[in-house]
Order: C-alpha cells, then sequence, then structure tokens
C-alpha cells in the first residue's frame, strides 16, 4: 500500500513539475516573440522562476471574501486540482496508470466535471465581476466540449473502441493527422477553447473582466486553480498528441509532438488578439458543430463502405 | 521671437509625389482547387492506409479469439481439475478440524441434490487466506 | 480496492494538504478594505447574485441536446465493431443525427443561435 502511494506520487509530482516549468516556457517564449526576453534574473536563464512563484504564490495572504460563501468558495479550486491530476492517469504515455477500456469516454466526463470548479468559483465569490466571468466561461467550455464529443466519436469509429491503447495500434501506418486533417484542426482549436486559453481567453480578459472567475482568489487558492489551468493544457496536448499524431513509438517522439503542439498553445497566446464572445460562439455552434456532425457522418460510412471497421486490440 | 529663421519642418518643394495606396496581393501559389485536391488526396491516402491497418487488426484479433475457442475444453479440464484437487483439499481440512464433534458427518453436502455446479471461488477458498479468493477472482484481467 | 479509488484519494490528500499550506502557512491579517468584494476601487453597489440572462439558459439546453446525441451514439461504435447486421444500425444512428440536423438547422434559422451571446 505505501509502494502504491508512491507509485501514485511518482506520477503526480511529474505532472505538476512539468506544469510548473510549462509556465516558465510560456513566459521565455511570450517575450522571445515580443522581441525580449523572459524572466531570467532568478536562475540560470530563469529556470528557479516558477520555484520562486510558487513560494510567492503560497505565502501570499488567502483572502475569504466577507460576502462569500466558504466552503464552495474553497471547494472550487480543489475540486479544479484535483479533477486535473485524475485527467492524467488513463494516458497511455509508454504505460498507462490505470488501463481503463473506457478511457475516452473517462477523458471526456471529466473534462466536463471541470466546468463544475468554474461555475463553483464564480457564483461562491459573490462578486458581480467573477459571476460574469464564470457564466461567460461555463457557456464557452460547454459549447466547445459538443464538438470535442462529437470528433473524438468520429476518431473512436475509425479505431473500433475506446481504449487509448487502440490508437496506438490503428496508427501504426500512418497517423490519423493525415486522414482526418479537417478533424484534427478542429479538435485542436476546440481545445485551446476549452481550456480558456488565447485567443478564448475571455473569462481571464485582464482589460474587461480582470482575471473573470478568478477576481476573488489570492495566494493558495488562486496557485491550484493556475495549476489546474496549466495541467489542463499540457493533458489536452498529450491527448491530441496521442490521438492525431501517432506519438507512441518512443519517448523522444512523444516529448518533441506535445512540445510542437505546446509551442502552438504559446505560438497563439503570442500572435492572436482575443476573439469577441459571440464570434466565439458562432464559432462553435454555427462552425464548428455542422462541420463535426458532417464529418461524423462521413466517418461512421467511410469505413462501412470501404470494409475498414476497426477492431480488436 | 525671430520670423523668418526658425526651422520647420515642411514638405519639400513642389508637394509630396504620388502615393500607392492600392492593394496589391501576390496571387501567387497553388490555386484553390489544387489546394483542395492536394487535400483529398491525403485524406484518402491515409484512409486507405488506415483501413489496411484495421483489416489486419480485425484479422489478428480473430486469430487470437479463435485460439482461445479451441483452447478451451484444455482450459475447462485443467480449472475443473484444480477444483476437484481444492475440494478434496478442504474434506481433508474439514476432517481435522471437526475431530470430535459429535453428529458431524464430514463431506456432507448442504445441498439436497446431487447436480454438479461450479463453485465460486469463495465457496472452495474459504478455508485459504483471504488474498488467495481476491487473487482468484480479481487477479487475472483478461488481455491478450 | 480499485487503482481509481487510491488515485481520487491520493490526489484529494494532495490537494487539500496544498490548500492547509496555503491556507495556513501565510499570517492572515484580515482588513475590511481587503475583505469586501472587488469592483475596481469602489464599494460594490447592490446585490452580486445578478439575474442571468437567458441566452445563457438557451446555451445549456443546446448543449444538453447535444451532449444527449452524443452519449446516445456512444454505444454505436462499438456495436459497429461486433454486430453482424451494421447496415441496420448505421442507418438508426443515422437518422439520429439527422432528426438533430434538422433541430440544428431549425433553431439556426429561428434566430436561436444569433447573439448566442
Amino acid at each position: 500500500m505505501i509502494l502504491s502511494v508512491i507509485h501514485i506520487f511518482l506520477y503526480f509530482v511529474p505532472v505538476l513539475l512539468a506544469v510548473a516549468f510549462l509556465t516558465l516556457t510560456e513566459r521565455k517564449v511570450i517575450g522571445y516573440v515580443q522581441l525580449r526576453k523572459g524572466p531570467n534574473v532568478v536562475g540560470p536563464y530563469g529556470l528557479l522562476q516558477p520555484i520562486a512563484d510558487g513560494v510567492k504564490l503560497f505565502i501570499k495572504e488567502p483572502i475569504k471574501p466577507s460576502s462569500s460563501n466558504p466552503s464552495v468558495f474553497f471547494f472550487a479550486p480543489m475540486l479544479a486540482l484535483i479533477l486535473a491530476l485524475l485527467l492524467w492517469m488513463p494516458v497511455p504515455l509508454m504505460d498507462a496508470f490505470i488501463e481503463l477500456n473506457f478511457a475516452v469516454l473517462f477523458v471526456l466526463a471529466i473534462s466536463s466535471l471541470s466546468v463544475y470548479s468554474i461555475m463553483a468559483s464564480g457564483w461562491s465569490s459573490n462578486s458581480k465581476y467573477a459571476l460574469l466571468g464564470a457564466l461567460r466561461a461555463v457557456a464557452q467550455m460547454v459549447s466547445y466540449e459538443v464538438s470535442l464529443g462529437l470528433i473524438i466519436l468520429s476518431l473512436i469509429c475509425l479505431v473500433g473502441g475506446f481504449n487509448l491503447a487502440q490508437f496506438f495500434s490503428a496508427q501504426e501506418e500512418v497517423m490519423l493527422m493525415l486522414s482526418c486533417w479537417p478533424l484534427g484542426i478542429m479538435w485542436f482549436i476546440s481545445t485551446v477553447a476549452e481550456t480558456n486559453r488565447s485567443p478564448f481567453d475571455l473569462t481571464e480578459g485582464e482589460s474587461e473582466l480582470v482575471s473573470g472567475f478568478n477576481v476573488e482568489y489570492s495566494g493558495g487558492p488562486f496557485a491550484l486553480f493556475f495549476l489546474a489551468e496549466y495541467a489542463n493544457i499540457l493533458f489536452m496536448n498529450v491527448l491530441s498528441a496521442l490521438l492525431f499524431l501517432a506519438a507512441h513509438f518512443s519517448l523522444l517522439g512523444v516529448a518533441v509532438k506535445v512540445g510542437l503542439l505546446a509551442g502552438l498553445y504559446l505560438w497563439f497566446r503570442a500572435s492572436y488578439p482575443r476573439f469577441r464572445y459571440d464570434q466565439l460562439m458562432h464559432l462553435a455552434w454555427k462552425s464548428f458543430l455542422p462541420l463535426s456532425l458532417g464529418l461524423l457522418m462521413l466517418n461512421f460510412s467511410l469505413p462501412l463502405t470501404f470494409s475498414g471497421i476497426g477492431g480488436g486490440l | 521671437m525671430a520670423s523668418g529663421t526658425v526651422k520647420q519642418d515642411l514638405p519639400p518643394k513642389g508637394g509630396y509625389g504620388p502615393i500607392e495606396y492600392a492593394r496589391r496581393l501576390p496571387r501567387r501559389g497553388p490555386s484553390g482547387y489544387a489546394l483542395f485536391a492536394l487535400g483529398i488526396g491525403v485524406a484518402v491516402y491515409g484512409y486507405a492506409k488506415l483501413f489496411a491497418t484495421n483489416r489486419r487488426r480485425r484479422q489478428d484479433w480473430a486469430e487470437e479469439v479463435e485460439v482461445q475457442v479451441s483452447l478451451h475444453p484444455l482450459h475447462k479440464a485443467e480449472q475443473d481439475r484444480l477444483i476437484l484437487r481444492q475440494y478434496r483439499s478442504n474434506l481433508e481440512e474439514e476432517a481435522k478440524i471437526m475431530e470430535g464433534v459429535e453428529g458431524w458427518v464430514v463431506g456432507e453436502s448442504v445441498y439436497q441434490s446431487e447436480k454438479w455446479h461450479t463453485p465460486h471461488p469463495v465457496e472452495i477458498l474459504n478455508l485459504r487466506p483471504r488474498e488467495d479468493m481476491v487473487r482468484k477472482v480479481y487477479g487475472y484481467n483478461y488481455d491478450i | 480496492m480499485l487503482s481509481l479509488t487510491y488515485i481520487v484519494g491520493i490526489a484529494s490528500a494532495l490537494v487539500i494538504i496544498l490548500l492547509l499550506v496555503g491556507l495556513h502557512l501565510p499570517s492572515v491579517m484580515p482588513d475590511n478594505e481587503k475583505l469586501s468584494a472587488y469592483e475596481c476601487g469602489f464599494d460594490p453597489m447592490g446585490n452580486a447574485r445578478l439575474p442571468f440572462s437567458l441566452r445563457f439558459f438557451l446555451v445549456a439546453i443546446l448543449f444538453l441536446l447535444f451532449d444527449l446525441e452524443i452519449a446516445l451514439i456512444l454505444p454505436y461504435p462499438l456495436g459497429v465493431v461486433f454486430s453482424e447486421n451494421t447496415f441496420y444500425n448505421y442507418w438508426l444512428v443515422m437518422l439520429l443525427v439527422v432528426v438533430l440536423t434538422f433541430g440544428l438547422m431549425y433553431e439556426w434559422l429561428k434566430g436561436g443561435l444569433e447573439w448566442t451571446e
């Protein structure tokens, strides 16, 4: 039992470390895009910056606003980080921690649950800005989850099951990105929107909502939200690499592909201005949804027509 | 303030030349039709390879299932032998435990019919430590 | 116990420990200004529980419908792999998708998606 606890920690701690260094990478990359260096003061090349950030956040005073509901207020960041860590468990990077036969369903379900943490944080903060930010964030995440689910359905029919290991054996000769490149592009953009990331980051819009549903949080709870968001980003990148880019042959291949996708996320943040909210909703309901429905029909009928139904292990 | 000697930033003599403000986007690169053809061609190639891979996977899976089906009688016979061995060992242990107890018939069946039923691991492994039963029930997960 | 139970338990324990460290390590000196809700420096005016706009409700209902459609289509890929009357299943699922597409089309034309915020 002690051994299994240590085993679990050996999965959680590298995830959290990766998340911490992703924040540093983001600031450095955005800095270089803007022709300046990112943080390079704290350690050599700024490598101790995430540790400094963590220490700063945890020694800041955690404010519990006088008009908030305390139990929900402190439960929301807990829920967010627990779900973000839980999402990583069925991912078969070489070897999954738990081999779920329905890993894809698990991932979809947990992503849907993480909407609750945003709703809870916005509502319990009892501040108009937080509530508005939370409502908008929830509507955005929920809209893009529909296209996420439909794209996953198409892929599952091509591959033959919900097990993530089946995606490995289905992509032994060619990546799924070759055949399903419209789906891949739509999936990637939907994951950018799902994790409330630029250019879809209205909910954290600094100019209009001052950090949205996060506005009343400070210190420890804010650090938990922050970690949860970046852990979600990294997980979505890993999932995209697994689903579309056949990232399983070697650890170096996985790392390079995930790194490229994460770099794309950072590139998006550095280059694009924010979407307007109705443009965002238009994209979700009027562009992605009909297109993914159509591609769903295509991907359901093509394997039947050409006897290429997926199956087996 | 002197009036004619201040240096000002004035346009050159005769005004500026004509300013080109028309959009001049270069029309280069593959045409729309070519891009469509490229995309659809890549997709068709990918689908063809994917369906071939799927066919091979299904054949491999069918072969695994055939292997299991053909070995099933042998496997079942082995399991039955193990069960009977476990029953024999249970009987001996029961005789040892209930040695001096009055009115106890060793090996008396609690059922009224003589029909054979494959026992659940709980029934036959009840004299062994609990891990044995847990391992028998949850230990082997099918995964070819 | 299932591995998943362990994982949820350990993750919860880790997160609770982090939260408790974050709440008890710093010195908490509450001040009336610090504890009031944020409204760009002013005192908050009015109740924060706004009545929310109807468009959010519409988005939520649409999401509900399409998520239920996804949930109804979920068994289909597994069914395709293991069934012998595949074309019957296929046409049923296509019927479902087509009916929902008509629903989406109707909603679009009637303006339900219009100022979806």
